[in-house]
């Protein structure tokens, strides 16, 4: 009962807009009327030989996005629509999108491909069609080079959808005799050995029992090792591909290879076209990766140890990679910087360079530094800017007691360089390189700074006056500034920026003003860099960063005022509010955080809070959030004045709660209305039922992001505490919404760590929510209100403790609750807490407990109890 | 290929594919500086979850019936006591004081990891180990390599934590060195003082004030130790701590641990000239902690001799802390007593200084009001040095009126305060001129003086002798002008048995008092009417 959809699909790519629109609205109309006769009409379609190729590769297009969504509530609901629908619909679609593939056309074989991929993702988990892997497999021995290219691609794809462990080890041996076969050098179609190579790629994940079998894994290897030989530039990099995918996924299964590795990869890193060099030299990055992450292990984990050895391949290969890497660097592209999407072997070198350093420390610096040395002072620009990159490369990773002495002997040449050298793309890297080694030399927590009272002035001077050169070294300039200013964050009342302040100010606000700004991101780097020597100033500079503040809200009120703005206009205004914001954010938290500054920056707040209302008219997401930050620093330096302002803000406070699209935006704003509530107190309360109705509402909600949840339900204590037993009409909605939460969370299974990290924000949330509505309430006569619901947090506690899945946060909020239970109902909930004996062991344990917060709390709690048992 | 034998058991490591834009991203990276907005509200959410246990925590104390509640704060040290040079301890703080001996195994394990965590958690639980006083597990930690290892922590380096694992094992260290000598002798050993010294440039106020607390312990150990800290450095570094930015919990602790080092003489005079400007400021400070450790380190210097005196005086050192006798605490009042009573032991000239400083108008207060009997003591033995001087001060003394109130200390005072009464009416009786001496027996001191003749005290006893002799001599210039031809005081003393005070005195086991009682017996008693027994040293104005 295939319908007749040819003519809609044909029409739907009309470029003609009322035929489109037409065509698309029909094949809406049938999918809502039938969908399973439309998803066979589109297999049928897809299938047909004699339909034309634009018709067929959209009925698979449609077919795969009814299929798959990347959102996941999408994702699940259309699983679920698929695998509700009846059984001969499904298989007849699967018929058609297999027979596809003796099909003539590529694209409908590839389109078919994909989809095929789709449907195995949502069955293979449940058990459903089982044959699927076979059938494929019995097309691998085809004569038809089409057939079995497409069947490797199909393998390809269906691995990179299912999970490894929805596959038997017996058909996942069998796809990886295919694909290695279909990869062997004996195979003489290139389309078939790409296709392999490429399936091979996704396959990888699934070899894990292969790859522990010597004799599998040896010829794995050699395939693969081979196929970087093949004479199709796809198929050698498809293979260094696979290369770079196996460094990781069987780190400790390379050491038997790493020498033919070395000598394959250094080959096309000199020799090769740049995407398979580019591939080369991402298998050493991708070493380096594995290694700095063990190595951090072994230094960090609490084991001392990490689950897969360190074998220090790059240690090894060190003498003969550190050269190979810098010669790549020599090999740089004219105007690469002022090119966003600009990649090549001289930055991919370099990266990679960065990495070696931050694996072997130390050890790479006497290698780096002849280099440096022969090439820092030649005339021609490369290689004075190979050496310069390769000098900043190497920065993080060795010890600053190794690198000082070189830094301190090189600081005034890379000052000269910045200020003088002729060439923009070696100056762009000397910046960069100064912010290098402010960042890592220089700051608290670094012994000796590189950087003296003395040297400090010069080096802002060339700072400042860099940042009227070309975009892209100006905004290097700011970066680096961001880094000095970040090193004397700690510094006290002395430190030395304090005299240029006025200086830095004023040039950081040219830059954001010059014509070029956008270029480079340099307007961003400029504000970036203000907002941190701001947040690292001190008293001593309060009066200067006050004099910001007429600034930049001159600034804002411009943006705020301009007019009839083209879109491409808007977009930079938009992106402009944001930054200025945000700066007044900084500036703000600094002002309210300096004593004596509070006082003097209230004169401004009317007019902040009158600009930041209407930067709240712009729709955009990035400037709500931003504003939204401001408001609630503002709130804290504001305290119980930021009352007034709320009758104008509270429409959109409750704009930003009802913000489910733009989901950061709801998450800031009830992070905002905790705020509002510790600086209002009891005067949020004539808002609190328009802000609880909301908040209800988002909680009920399934398609507010889950992770805005747990801080609702913090902000439900911050409300209790902020209006305390007025909260009382609320409990009725409030406490079973509080109770299902703690239901479902005390019970939950987490199969990872993600769900478990978020389980327990969840636990965390709901039990500041407690402690926040008893404590609200404690001392008033209607505790009383309460008491009906002690038994059920007990109990939630219990649940928890018996399931031993609590962090230490949640456990401190545990026991924080047990004690305020104690504490607000006193002895109306003694007999019941102690009843409550897991509670009772809770607390023992935690008396003796390592973290003296968490013994603090126990402490607390156990004092609590005591009062309430015995009173 | 063969099937394979043994089915993966784990679920496989996806690979980590690291795509071309995430390591673009990494081509000269300046990683902060892209990412400011998250990172701005990162901040603010720290800031708000403080908060947040700010005002829960305020609700929880907020309990009139359960003022105990609030939970022993785990904030940094407390102040150490002040009475140097005795090395101080830190209060004891909640504790896992339950650990055994297997724990401890694994906090010396993670000492001695390199995760800085680690060395942070287990240098928290060792310091609180020591802390508490007679904790089983204390021996077992301060062996050479725990200890040498908390001294290589000092030295932590480019990591957030770094400082506050310097504070820790700073702060461990110092519990050590609060103990006995040999547990600090480990701890010098371990090379910890050059350590200590290099964290006085830290840029942390916490660090600098952990660092000096614990070389304030060691400074107090001994003279050797003292000598350790100064060669290192530890003297200048610290003086430089004196500035005006620095906070007041800060100069606290850089004044104890100064006065510590002042405990020794120090190596050379610029150097305690150094300390000394530094001092004289210190001592117009109004914090009293602040106060009182500085005039503990005046009155170190004043101790090692005269030419630290001398400088102390030079440097006007006196005239503020004569000022500061009258300081409401005796916190303060005790250290500066004690440095004036050693001003006043020096040489005449440098006695001068402190009179003309106005001394003589505070002490009378200090031995009249309700002070402390140490103060009350030393203020006396000041009076009996300057009682000890010329003729002048003798009579600077008998101007202040304070002869009257000495004699009534010499009868009604405390043994020490009576003892150091009868030392100054002795030393003004035997210094005194003929007039200072009619003046003063005019007051009552030969009573004073003959009830001490029966103390045990031979020093005092003899100085007494000397007062009286000089009086009697004085008594034989009045019998040239007495018609009766007697000496008046002769008989004032045998009217209030001091005569047989005397008398007794013969059998007191002491030749030097044997000798003096004899001849003062022989000279104006023995065979009375024997004109040809006349004091052999009659001259009156030998004095």
């Amino acid at each position: 009962m295939a319908l007749e959809v040819t003519q809609f699909l044909l029409n739907a790519q009309s470029i003609d807009a009322a035929t489109r629109n037409h065509a698309e609205e029909s094949l809406k109309q049938i999918q809502e009327q039938n969908l399973p006769a439309f998803l066979l009409s589109l297999s049928a379609e897809l299938a047909n030989n004699s339909k034309p190729i634009e018709s067929r590769k959209l009925a698979g297009l449609i077919l795969k996005n009814a299929l798959d969504a990347k959102e996941l509530h999408r994702k699940n609901d259309l699983a679920q629509r698929w695998l509700s629908l009846d059984l001969a619909t499904k298989t007849q679609i699967k018929t058609s999108l297999l027979q596809t593939f003796s099909s003539p056309v590529s694209d409908a074989r590839s389109t078919a491909s994909q989809v095929i991929a789709k449907v195995a993702g949502i069955e293979l988990p449940h058990k459903q069609w089982p044959e699927l892997i076979g059938s494929l497999l019995s097309n691998i021995h085809q004569v038809e080079t089409h057939v079995k290219q497409a069947t490797l691609e199909t393998l390809g794809y269906v691995c990179e959808e299912v999970d490894p462990q929805v596959v038997d080890q017996d058909q996942v041996n069998r796809i990886l005799t295919a694909v290695v076969q279909g990869m062997n050098a004996t195979e003489t179609s290139s389309d078939v050995r790409l296709a392999a190579t490429r399936a091979l790629y996704n396959a990888l994940g699934f070899a894990q029992a292969n790859f522990t079998n010597d004799m599998e894994r040896d010829y794995i290897m050699r395939v693969v090792c081979e196929a970087t030989q093949s004479s199709d530039v796809k198929i050698r990099q498809a293979a260094f591909e696979c290369l770079v995918a196996i460094s990781s996924t069987y780190y400790e299964k390379l050491a038997p290879y790493m020498q033919d590795i070395f000598n394959i990869t250094s080959k096309a890193v000199r020799e090769d076209e740049e995407p398979v060099a580019l591939q080369a030299i991402e298998f050493w990055s991708s070493i380096c990766d594995e290694e700095i992450d063990i190595l951090d292990d072994y230094r960090s984990e609490y084991t001392g140890d990490s689950d897969v050895p360190c074998f220090y391949f790059i240690k090894q290969a060190l003498p003969a990679l550190v050269p190979m890497l810098l010669e790549t660097l020599l090999k740089q592209e004219e105007d690469q910087d002022q090119d966003e999407g600009a990649w090549n072997i001289a930055m991919a070198g370099g990266t990679c360079l960065g990495l070696v350093a931050r694996t072997v420390g130390d050890e790479i610096v006497p290698l780096v530094m002849p280099f440096i040395e022969e090439n820092i002072s030649k005339p021609d620009w490369r290689r004075r800017e190979a050496a310069t990159y390769a000098f900043g490369s190497i920065l993080d990773g060795p010890s600053p007691g190794k690198l000082a002495p070189i830094v301190n002997v090189a600081l005034n040449f890379m000052l000269a360089a910045l200020s003088r050298d002729p060439n923009n793309h070696v100056k762009d890297t000397t910046a960069w390189t100064l912010g290098r080694i402010f960042e890592f030399l220089h700051g608290a927590a670094v012994e000796t700074s590189v950087i003296t009272q003395e040297n400090c002035q010069q080096i802002l001077t060339v700072l400042l006056q860099s940042m009227k050169d070309v975009p892209n070294v100006a905004e290097k300039a700011c970066g680096a500034l961001y880094f000095l200013a970040q090193g004397y964050e700690d510094e006290g009342s002395v430190s030395p920026l304090t005299p240029f302040f006025q200086d830095i100010f004023q040039m950081l606000l040219f830059v954001t003003h010059r014509v070029d700004a956008t270029e480079s991101n340099l307007r961003t780097s400029a504000y970036e860099a203000l907002n941190e020597v701001v947040r690292c100033s001190n008293d001593e500079t309060a009066p200067i960063v006050m004099q910001l503040i007429p600034v930049i809200m001159l600034e804002l009120h411009q943006t705020v005022e301009a007019q009839k703005l083209t879109s491409d206009e808007r977009e930079k205004q938009n992106d402009l509010q944001g930054l200025l914001c945000g700066c007044l954010q900084v500036i703000i938290q600094k002002m309210g955080s300096i004593e004596g500054s509070k006082y003097a920056f209230m004169q401004y707040a009317d007019q902040i809070m009158d600009l930041l209302l209407k930067v709240f008219a712009s729709r955009n997401a990035t400037v709500h959030e931003e504003a939204m930050l401001a408001i609630g620093a503002l709130a804290y330096t504001a305290g119980p004045n930021f009352a007034k302002y709320m009758p104008q803000f509270y429409q959109y406070l409750e704009m930003g709660l009802q913000n489910f699209e733009e989901y950061q935006i709801c998450a800031i704003t009830v992070g905002v209305v905790g705020d509002l509530c510790r600086a209002l107190e009891d005067k949020i309360l004539p808002y609190c039922d328009g802000i609880m109705t909301q908040l209800l509402k988002n909680l009920s909600s399934n398609q507010l992001h889950r992770s805005v949840k747990p801080p609702i339900f913090s902000c439900f204590g911050d409300i209790a505490l902020a209006i305390g037993e007025n909260f009382e009409k609320y409990l009725v909605y409030a406490m079973p919404m509080l109770q299902s939460a703690a239901e479902l969370s005390a019970h939950a299974v987490s199969q990872d760590d993600e769900m478990l990290e978020y389980t327990n924000q969840l636990r965390n949330g709901i039990l500041e929510a407690y402690s926040g509505i008893l404590q609200g309430f404690k001392s008033s006569p209607k505790t009383q209100a309460l008491v009906p619901y002690a038994a059920h947090v007990l109990q939630f506690i219990d649940t928890m403790y018996g399931g031993r899945e609590m962090d230490d946060a949640v456990m401190k909020s545990a026991l924080g609750v047990l004690g305020d239970l104690a504490d607000t109902l006193g002895s109306h909930v003694g007999p019941l807490i102690s009843q409550s004996s897991s509670s009772k062991d809770l607390i023992e344990e935690c008396m003796v407990y390592d973290d003296p917060l968490i013994r603090e709390s126990a402490e607390w709690a156990k004092l609590a109890i005591n009062r309430a048992v015995s009173g | 290929m063969p099937p394979s034998p043994s089915p993966s058991p784990s679920p496989p490591h996806q690979p980590r594919r690291t795509p071309e834009n995430a390591r673009k991203k990494a081509y000269k990276e300046q990683a902060d500086v892209s990412n400011g907005r998250r990172r701005r509200e990162a901040q603010l959410l720290q800031l708000r979850k403080s908060r947040r246990e700010d005002t829960l925590s305020k609700r929880r104390r907020d309990d009139a019936s359960s003022p105990s509640t609030e939970p022993e704060p785990d904030i940094g040290p407390a102040r150490p006591e002040s009475d140097p040079p005795s090395s101080s301890d830190p209060p004891p703080l909640p504790c896992a004081a339950d650990a055994d001996s297997s724990k401890l195994l694994g906090i010396i394990n993670g000492l001695k990891s390199e995760n800085i965590s680690l060395q942070l958690e287990a240098t928290i639980k060792i310091r609180k180990i020591l802390s508490v006083d007679g904790n089983s597990l204390a021996e077992e930690v301060i062996t050479s390599d725990v200890v040498a290892r908390l001294v290589e922590l000092l030295s932590s380096k480019k990591n957030p934590r770094g400082p506050q694992l310097q504070v820790e094992a700073a702060w461990a260290l110092t519990n050590i060195t609060a103990g006995p000598s040999e547990h600090t002798e480990v701890v010098t050993n371990a090379g910890a003082v050059p350590k200590l010294v290099k964290l006085l440039e830290s840029p942390r106020s916490d660090v600098r004030e952990q660092a000096m607390w614990a070389l304030g312990n060691i400074a107090a150990e001994s003279q050797r130790c003292r000598e350790l800290v100064i060669d290192h450095g530890g003297l200048v570094q610290l003086l430089s701590q004196f500035n005006e930015h620095a906070k007041v919990s800060n100069l606290r602790m850089a004044t104890w641990t100064l006065s510590n080092l002042c405990f020794g003489k120090l190596p050379s005079n610029s150097q305690t000239k150094a300390v000394l400007q530094i001092l004289q400021q210190l001592l117009n400070s109004i914090d009293e902690k602040i106060l009182s450790d500085t005039c503990w380190a005046v009155s170190y210097l004043c101790n090692h001799g005269t030419d630290e005196i001398q400088m102390v005086i030079e440097s006007q050192i006196c005239y503020l802390l004569v000022k500061l006798l009258m300081h409401s605490s005796p916190k303060v009042v005790t250290p500066v007593i004690l440095a004036l009573a050693n001003v006043s032991a020096a040489d005449d000239c440098q006695v001068q200084f402190l009179i003309d400083s106005g001394i003589l108008q505070c002490l009378p207060k200090l031995l009249t009001r309700n002070y402390q009997k140490c103060i009350k003591n030393q203020a006396c033995m000041t009076v009996s040095n300057i009682c000890a001087g010329t003729t002048a001060q003798i009579q600077a003394i008998i101007d202040a009126k304070m002869v009257p109130l000495l004699i009534q200390l010499s009868q009604r005072g405390e043994t020490d305060i009576k003892k150091e009464a009868i030392w100054a009416i002795a030393n003004a009786t035997s210094g005194g001129s003929p007039d200072q001496i009619r003046s003063l027996v005019g007051d009552g001191c030969i009573i004073a003086l003959c009830n001490a003749l029966v103390l045990s005290d031979a020093d005092l006893l003899y100085a007494c002798l000397n007062g009286l002799e000089s009086i009697l001599k004085v008594g034989e210039m009045e019998k040239m002008k007495d018609e009766a031809g007697t000496n008046p005081y002769a008989v004032l003393m045998e009217e209030c048995g001091g005569l047989d005070k005397l008398e007794n005195l013969q059998g007191f086991n002491n030749d030097a008092i044997f000798e003096k009682t004899i001849k003062l017996l022989e000279s104006y008693w023995v065979e009375e009417g024997s004109e040809n027994e006349a004091p052999k040293e009659p001259s009156p104005d030998d004095t």
